[in-house]
């Protein structure tokens, strides 16, 4: 392959900004300057969808509409734990009205035995709400009259869906055999080929930053001190305001599938397998969608059931779930019981740490506890232990920064409980432990916005009401999806497009990929339409663990730097220069050697050969190549988050009243929407802190809030002040050298909040979400 | 005036009827959501919850009141049945702007980046539309604005970029004053007649006068009143209860009264629970706090006080109030009225003294002297938006010498009813308000409860809760 040599931004502005020469495929485009010198990259840019959300004009799965629709709902057990004998769907199937009925052969979406044993005719039923059979018919009610109809035999089995129950050895089992789950999507411990004992699977003792390092033992010996301490998390549920569903239009030679996914290519891929069908012979559109967070990456099991219905009846099936199905069948961030012990010297470095966590993601694998306590922090000794515990509930899906959030919780308060012991500031703590430039930058910036020099001990406000700061921080991969491909396509008429199958699902993606083709071609980003969310066009990557910008900006800018070189090849001896003496700017085309040979952008493309040009690229592997493999790149995604609280010590109620949080994410392209995306995640932190809470009843082996009555989540009044901070931190790794903050803005602020809340009332409470109850008893526990 | 089952109503401004003889898909128990979403140019209004959580349904509201004024209101569309929208305008986000020309409060969503994946934007957009138009001025402060957002939810946005959108200084108000004067006009060229509607399965009365309303009731016994059917329509929606009867209040006058005189507030049963909260802020400001805290904006704007009192959830929150306050139930028959004291009126978990001919008319309240202390607590997880965990309506007088004359401390969340902690009421009574016998007597509420565990907290933390409301009341009283 030709490479050459170019100079690349390296470094964080106002801190050791300086340059970096790396090799180079020689088609790559130069290097951007840093975000100050570019016109539309780094700025505030408009989203580019934004009238059609605020006029009701944008079109989400729930609102589509064909002729001749049915509209199909699932039967799903009530039971817990069942085998199923028969299932009788003759009166179903002749109500009125009804068109078409199916008996599922197999779930997805959860754990299945590694060697199929003895399965029977109908999958046994391994948590309340999982699916068993489904109708289409004319409408809802219809179908759901008709869901009534159907007749299961069930053979009731004893269920346990209590965390710690199910570890115990006369626990009902959830899999009699080892098992595995392709889609493990909660995080930490969905490692293949473990083996399950009772309920509990495992241990995870590995990640792709390696395994166990050093000699636990000794570590210990070498330690000052020791904490020693267990933390516990509690069930999410993600809660996506649009729920789960597709529509599939099922047509001879081809089907469309409109699908609230966050992902797709891989619900094209998951369809075209369970139907055995091509590839190419399945599209799948999503135009909009209300929310995923990690949980709407898959086809899932109402998909496979719209499917089945769409074929059987010959007409297109609407099957969206409905609120209670989304909380209990549909993923949740599963909870967590995290032993940590470290032992540190006087001067705050860390001799060794030791991690042991048990969760539940119920039926599904993937209740882990993350690698942040693996990475974050120097300590020549290191081992971690994390045990998926199966529970007949539904199954966790992967959710903003898998398994971390729950590790980050436990792991930040115990760096802020072994500060207090060593008699160290927090922050002087982590600036001896923690060896990343960025995070260093984010804690001293933040510090200073913050006024963290204003923290007083633990419980010294004197009044009723005690405030109290604390801060946590946290670390998330570089992620990079490498078959990533985006096209860039100009009309005669003066169009120019960028097409990808990838979805934006809130984030922003649109507006971004105008942003970079509009930096590329000398153009504004409303000049760009962006079309994607469409399997249609050159496939794109998940929307999820914050890939995205990534994995996409790069191919977008190489598109668009491969078409403006055709474009100058077209004009280049209409100008009387040579194509290499081109450039753009202001949608002028112009030599860089004599300004008044130029052509407005749009007039070139009037003098096309062709009506239309177009130029694909896909990612290339990164600058200097991967840290891991094809995915991991190099560094990391670093934040920092302050809290300050304030405990009302006689109702027990935990205000939030600021929050400043300082994140990198490569050189950011939209400051507006990287704010918003913070915002977000900081809000769904302040809701994990302090209100959500999935409340399993162990007499029934149900939800008993699976609504969102008692479900309760942030709303407007409970946004504290938060100030965000942006830290530019270039790499030099691609030609955007961008990355995305989806999950990092969520990752520390349930720590952050819970130490401000002991720094308040000087008890801790190790269990989230801190709630008045929670509150009230550790202060009257004396 | 002769009734007719014609439902008729403005869509977006054009006269728009239902009649539910005909063979149409819509019942009288139809959700204004459901009906929305059936049309495909009107699938601007989402659903998220179908239960007035989430105000992705957030519509809004237009009506004359007794003046011939417009009242414009946020609610959620789905807790109203379409005959509710009988003589109202109905305004839907497609009616208020479009890509290209954006409303006032759609720019300034657009300006602030307001949308996330935008599932929730319609709703939101509608709520900011009335808050624009009940305070034009809206330099409108914070305050104002998150309480008129607090039934919007978003998982996206995190709310920020939402309430800048909601502070965005606009000289124009929501409605200009040529749509003000068409909207009114078009309300006034509305037939006005009650509704009496018989449908396949359903019958649905509203009535307009009191006498009528009181005759279906007797007719009718088994019939399902609904006031704003905040709680009714649940039973609906989430329950798939088909409701055979319903009488519908919400247009019989008498109970909109409102009247003040120096040592009373009267409040007719059917007046909205924001319409009381405007009212009562400056004479009974507990019952004030309350309210702030009472549902969202659209919930309070549909909910009735006669609702909350009648459905007598031991978690209501205008109960323990009101028994703090002492105040007297006014209930209606076919014979005569008749006055209970509210301290008697609710009889058990969901039950009331009210006969099965009678209807709440509305609560006489004696407005207490000012050295009476009457105070309300809540505590829930959320402060907005959240059904009380345990609450309490205190009240309480002290002598010269500060020793305790009266108390009355009526807990919710502590049993299946509202009820009043009488033995720890008994061990203050007539001893010294202080810190040292409130500790005391803080010991005594678990003689008078025995609370349950549930999805909000166990028996053990509600009864900490209480002793706390308890501790919190003498810090707020206490000399
Ligand atoms: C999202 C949401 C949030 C809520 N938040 C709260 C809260 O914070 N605190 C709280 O206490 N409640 C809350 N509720 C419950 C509910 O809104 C209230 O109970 C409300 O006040 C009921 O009033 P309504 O007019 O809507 O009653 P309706 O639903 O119309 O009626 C409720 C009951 O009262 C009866 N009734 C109505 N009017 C009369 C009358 N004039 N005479 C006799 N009987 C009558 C009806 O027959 C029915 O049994 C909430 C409900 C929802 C959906
Ligand atoms: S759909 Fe959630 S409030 Fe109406
Ligand atoms: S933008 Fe997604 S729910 Fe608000």
């Amino acid at each position: 392959m030709d490479t050459k040599k170019i100079k690349l931004p390296h470094g964080i502005p106002g801190h050791n900004l300086g340059q970096i020469e790396r090799e180079v495929p020689a088609d790559e485009p130069p290097a951007w300057p840093v975000n100050d010198e570019l016109k539309h990259v780094g700025k505030r840019v408009k989203r580019t969808d934004a009238e059609a959300k605020v006029t009701g004009a944008a079109k989400f799965t729930s609102d589509i509409q064909l002729p001749g629709m049915l509209y199909g709902r699932m039967l799903r057990s009530d039971y817990p734990h069942a085998k199923i004998r028969s299932i009788d769907m003759s009166a179903a199937e002749k109500h009125p009205g009804v068109y078409a009925v199916h008996i599922f052969k197999n779930v997805v979406g959860m754990a299945q035995p590694a060697d199929d044993d003895a399965a029977g005719e109908y999958p046994d039923i391994k948590f309340a709400g999982q699916p068993i059979a489904g109708v289409a018919a004319l409408t809802t009610e219809i179908a759901e009259e008709a869901l009534d109809l159907i007749k299961v035999d069930y053979e009731y089995l004893p269920f346990v869906v209590d965390l710690e129950e199910a570890q115990k050895p006369e626990a009902p089992l959830v899999f009699t055999t080892n098992v595995e789950q392709d889609d493990a999507g909660g995080g930490g411990g969905g490692d293949t080929g473990l083996k399950t004992v009772g309920n509990v699977r495992g241990p995870s003792t590995s990640s792709f930053y390696g395994g166990p390092r050093g000699d636990l033992e000794k570590g210990f010996e070498e330690a000052d001190t020791i904490l020693e301490q267990t933390y516990r998390t509690q069930v999410q549920t993600h809660c996506s305001l649009e729920t789960h569903g597709v529509v599939v239009d099922w047509k001879p030679d081809n089907v469309t599938i409109y699908a609230s996914t966050q992902n797709t290519k891989n619900v094209r891929d998951e369809f075209a397998e369970v139907f055995d069908l091509p590839k190419s012979q399945v599209r799948v559109i999503q135009e909009y969608m209300g929310g995923g967070f990690g949980a709407k990456h898959s086809l899932g099991n109402f998909g496979v059931m719209a499917g089945y219905l769409a074929k059987k009846s010959g007409r297109p099936i609407k099957l969206m779930l409905d609120r209670r199905e989304e909380h209990i069948s549909s993923g949740n961030r599963p909870n967590s019981i995290h032993y940590l012990k470290i032992g540190a010297r006087k001067d705050g470095k860390l001799t060794a740490i030791q991690q042991r966590s048990y969760g539940t993601a119920g039926v599904g694998l993937g209740a882990g506890v993350g690698r942040i306590a693996q990475i974050m922090y120097e300590s020549p000794n290191f081992s971690t232990e994390q045990y998926d515990v199966f529970t007949h509930a539904g199954p966790g899906a992967a959710w903003r920064a898998p398994g971390n959030v729950q590790g980050c919780y436990g792991l930040e308060q115990a760096m802020d409980e072994l500060a207090e012991k060593l008699n160290l500031d927090p922050i002087a703590l982590r600036d001896v432990t923690d060896t990343s430039e960025i995070r260093k930058v984010e804690r001293h910036r933040g510090a200073e916005t913050f006024k963290w020099s204003r923290r007083k001990l633990p419980a010294s406000d004197p009044g009723l009401i005690k405030k109290g700061l604390g801060m946590a921080q946290s670390h998330w991969p570089r992620i990079v999806h490498i078959d990533s491909t985006a096209e860039v396509r100009a009309f005669r008429d003066g169009a120019v497009e960028i097409r990808s199958a990838v979805q934006d699902i809130g984030t922003g993606t649109k507006t971004v990929l105008s942003q970079v083709v509009a930096e590329e071609l000398g153009l504004k980003p409303e000049d760009i339409t962006v079309r994607i969310g469409d399997t249609l066009f050159p496939d794109g990557p998940p929307s999820g663990g914050s890939i995205v910008t990534g994995s996409i900006t790069p191919p977008a800018r190489n598109a668009a730097y491969k078409l403006k070189l055709q474009l100058f090849d077209q004009v280049a001896s209409k100008l009387e220069t040579d194509a290499s003496k081109l450039a753009v700017d202001d949608g002028q085309i112009m030599s860089t050697e004599d300004p008044s040979k130029k052509i407005a952008f749009k007039e070139a493309l009037k003098e096309m050969r062709t009506g239309q040009i177009s130029a694909t690229a896909s990612r290339s592997d990164d600058y200097g190549g991967f840290m891991v493999g094809n995915a991991i790149a190099y560094g990391g995604l670093g934040s920092v988050q302050f809290a300050e609280v304030s405990v009302d010590t006689e109702t027990g109620f935990v205000k939030v009243e600021k929050i400043v949080a300082v994140h990198s994410c490569g050189r950011p392209i939209n400051i507006t929407q990287i704010e918003n995306q913070i915002n977000g995640g900081v809000i769904q932190g302040l809701g994990y802190a302090l209100y959500e809470d999935r409340v399993m009843d162990n007499e029934t082996g149900h939800q008993m809030n699976s609504n969102f009555d008692q479900y309760k989540m942030p709303l407007s009044l409970e946004i504290p002040d938060i100030e965000i901070l942006i830290v530019e931190d270039y790499s030099g790794r691609s030609s955007t050298d961008a990355y995305g903050i989806g999950e990092p803005a969520n990752i520390a602020t349930a720590a952050a909040v819970a130490n401000a809340v002991y720094n308040a009332i000087g008890t801790r409470i190790f269990e989230i979400p801190i709630t008045p109850e929670k509150v009230l008893r550790a202060l009257n526990k004396v | 005036m002769r009734a007719s089952g014609t439902v008729i109503f403005l869509l977006n401004g054009t006269a728009c009827t239902i009649d539910f003889h005909e063979s149409t898909p819509y019942t009288p128990t139809t959700t204004v959501l459901q009906f929305l979403r059936s049309h495909p140019q009107l699938q601007g209004t989402k659903e998220g919850c179908a239960e007035g959580d989430c105000g992705a349904c957030t519509v809004v509201i237009a009506s004359l009141n007794q003046q011939s004024e417009l009242v414009v209101e946020a609610c959620d569309s789905c807790l109203i049945f379409l005959p509710m929208l009988h003589r109202k305008a109905l305004i839907t986000v497609e009616h208020i702007g479009t890509p290209e020309h954006l409303h006032p409060v759609q720019k300034a969503m657009v300006d602030h980046d307001g949308s996330q994946c935008g599932y929730c934007t319609p709703g939101f957009v509608m709520s900011l539309y009335a808050l624009h138009h009940n305070h034009p001025e809206s330099e409108s402060s914070r305050e104002v604005a998150e309480d008129a957002l607090t039934g919007n939810l978003c998982r996206c946005t995190g709310y920020r970029s939402i309430l800048d959108a909601a502070l965005q200084v606009h000289d124009q108000a929501s409605m200009t004053p040529n749509d003000q004067k068409q909207t009114i006009q078009g309300l006034q060229s509305l037939q006005s007649y009650p509704l009496s509607i018989v449908s396949q399965h359903q019958k649905y009365f509203q009535p307009h006068d009191l006498q009528e309303a009181v005759k279906l009731r007797s007719m009718y016994p088994e019939a399902v009143m609904i006031s704003g059917a905040t709680d009714v329509a649940l039973k609906v929606t989430k329950n798939d209860e088909v409701l055979e009867e319903i009488i519908d209040l919400s247009s019989v006058k008498p109970l909109k009264e409102l009247k003040i005189t120096d040592h009373y507030i009267y409040l007719g049963a059917g007046l909205s629970l924001e319409q009381v909260k405007r009212t009562v802020e400056d004479l009974l400001p507990a019952l004030y706090e309350t309210l702030k805290v009472f549902g969202s904006l659209q919930i309070r704007n549909l909910a009735t006080i006669g609702g909350n009192i009648a459905s007598a959830s031991p978690i209501g929150d205008t109960a323990p109030i009101l028994m703090a306050y002492d105040a007297q139930v006014e209930l209606v028959g076919p014979q005569s009225t008749r006055l209970v004291p509210m301290r008697e009126f609710i009889t058990g978990y969901r039950e009331t003294s009210m006969q099965k001919d009678e209807m709440i008319l509305g609560f006489n309240i004696p407005i207490p002297n000012t050295q009476t202390h009457v105070k309300w607590y809540k505590i829930s997880k959320r402060k907005d938006l959240d059904i009380s965990t345990v609450s309490g309506g205190f009240r309480l007088e002290l002598e010269q010498d500060a020793t305790v004359s009266h108390i009355s401390l009526f807990y919710g969340g502590m049993a299946a009813m509202t009820k009043n902690a009488s033995k720890t009421e008994a061990s203050l009574l007539g001893k010294p308000w202080s810190r040292e016998q409130v500790e005391l007597s803080m010991d005594i509420i678990d003689q008078d409860f025995t609370p349950i565990s549930d999805a909000r907290a166990e028996a053990g933390g509600r009864r900490i809760m209480a002793r706390n409301l308890l501790l919190k009341f003498w810090t707020d009283t206490h000399a």
